[in-house]
């Protein structure tokens, strides 16, 4: 899609799905595509040059996983959804929250009732994971505010049995084998939505993310903090300090540096928009021991609006980029050093992708 | 098999090759809808939940009546009758 410097963007918005690719004069924008849908989430299998897959939702039409072949040109809907068997849950399938492509070819899917599906058929049928779907431990979980999503998908691009997924409301887990069973990765968060304060699961998790060239370093933004792992999630530090707020849903990474990651701190669950009403993406270079606000080019005041969960993404060319709920999407080409629009007034955003491979 | 006519509202004709409707046998509701969607699963899943119900905001109507207050999916169909697919208003 991409004729100028650097990724093309794929947009998510409430009501399609928009591609800003770079040229000589700063963004040329496409779209919608799939109009009228909330693209929630869309995935790039990184074996699978200019496919790009795409979870939409209509609250007429229902949810459903579009693709295309052409690096976003086109896109054509998808006959079958992961969906939970009629009957076990209050509905099979409220909405798609994420796509994830494995090393080979395999996709992962994350929905709201809560569940983790697979494909290995190009998302032509889709099985459950049934060693966390029907985890003893789900009754712990519950629906947060936003839903009862499982998001986050995350696999080791070293040994893909090593997955990780996250579920709002009921905590981060990690499998060993494949999928095949699941431990909570938990400890050390305090829940402030459960009465016990460590509990083992039920964890209301907006995000969380993988370094993918050190997958044992994990973070977690959470409706109540920011937390670090460096064994894989079986232990997790809080990194809180130094945030303006200890709210937000956004978090990334810089691909080549463990150590470097990106947020978008909230002032809390009450008023769920960026702290002061000032749009600033903070960022730690030594893995959240300190913060530091990175917001040259970003409104300093009067800004009521928020960063959803997928709506942060990272390139490996010190690429950050991010929409608001008011339809604004940045960008920064200097590790969030300065920040310019993208486009504006778009419908609000849900997700955004920097496809680092684009065509 | 009583000969029906199903018609397709704008949003949908994109899964129904562009038709505005389409004439299939059936003998109720339910069955209308499995034949138009036999060929068209895309069209069928955005008419149908995963649990075979209709979407809490698609109405469908044979002749005046909605569905919903006759006997649903399994509402009887006569010779000729005309099915319409139609969203409801939902929201603002």
């Amino acid at each position: 899609m991409s004729t100028g410097d650097g990724p093309a963007l794929l947009i998510g918005t409430e009501k399609g799905l928009f591609i800003a690719a770079p040229d000589a004069a700063g963004w040329r924008l496409d779209g919608p595509h799939i109009a009228g849908y909330e693209i929630i989430h869309t995935c790039a299998p990184p074996d699978e040059p200019g496919v790009l897959y795409a979870a939409a939702s209509h609250k007429i039409w229902g949810s459903h996983i579009y693709r295309s072949e052409d690096g976003g040109r086109t896109w054509a809907t998808l006959p079958a959804a992961p969906q939970h068997a009629p009957g076990t849950h209050r509905t099979a399938l409220e909405a798609i929250w994420y796509l994830a492509a494995a090393p080979g070819g395999r996709l992962y899917a994350g929905i709201d009732p809560a569940g983790l599906f697979v494909s290995d058929d190009r998302a032509a049928s889709w099985q459950a994971v049934t060693g966390l779907n029907e985890h003893p431990t789900r009754d712990t979980w519950e629906p947060a505010r936003g839903g009862f999503s499982l998001h986050s998908i995350y696999i080791d691009p070293n040994d893909p049995a090593r997955l990780w997924a996250a579920i709002s409301a009921g905590g981060v887990y990690r499998s060993e084998d494949g999928g095949a069973s699941w431990t909570p990765a938990n400890h050390g968060v305090r829940a402030e939505n459960l009465p016990t304060p460590y509990p083992e699961s039920g964890h209301n998790v907006h995000r969380l993310v993988m370094h993918p060239a050190r997958p044992d370093r994990l973070y977690r933004q959470c409706y109540h903090g920011t937390w670090r792992s460096d064994d894989g999630g079986r232990h997790w530090i809080e990194i809180t300090a130094g945030l303006p707020g200890n709210f937000g849903y956004a978090i990334a990474v810089d691909p080549r540096d463990p150590g470097t990651v990106f947020q978008v701190p909230e002032s809390d669950s009450h008023m769920r928009a960026v702290v002061d009403g000032q749009l600033r993406v903070y960022c730690s270079r030594d893995a959240g021991a300190t913060w530091e606000s990175r917001s040259r080019g970003l409104p300093s005041a009067h800004a009521w609006i928020t960063v959803l969960r997928e709506a942060l993404d990272t390139d490996d060319a010190d690429g950050v980029f991010f929409g608001t709920s008011g339809g604004h999407v940045f960008a920064s080409r200097d590790g969030a050093g300065t920040w310019a629009l993208v486009a504006g007034f778009l419908p609000r955003v849900l997700s955004v992708k920097a496809l680092r491979e684009h065509t | 098999m009583n000969q029906v006519t199903v018609q397709i509202p704008a949003p949908l004709r994109s899964f129904a090759d562009g038709a505005t409707e389409l004439g299939v046998p059936a003998a109720t509701v339910g069955e209308a809808l499995a034949q138009v969607g036999e060929q068209r699963p895309a069209l069928l899943a955005r008419i149908l939940t995963p649990e075979g119900e209709l979407r809490p905001y698609v109405n469908v109507f044979v002749g005046e009546r909605n569905v919903r207050r006759l006997d649903g999916l399994r509402t009887p169909l006569a010779q000729g009758d005309v099915m319409a697919i139609i969203p409801a208003v939902a929201g603002g």
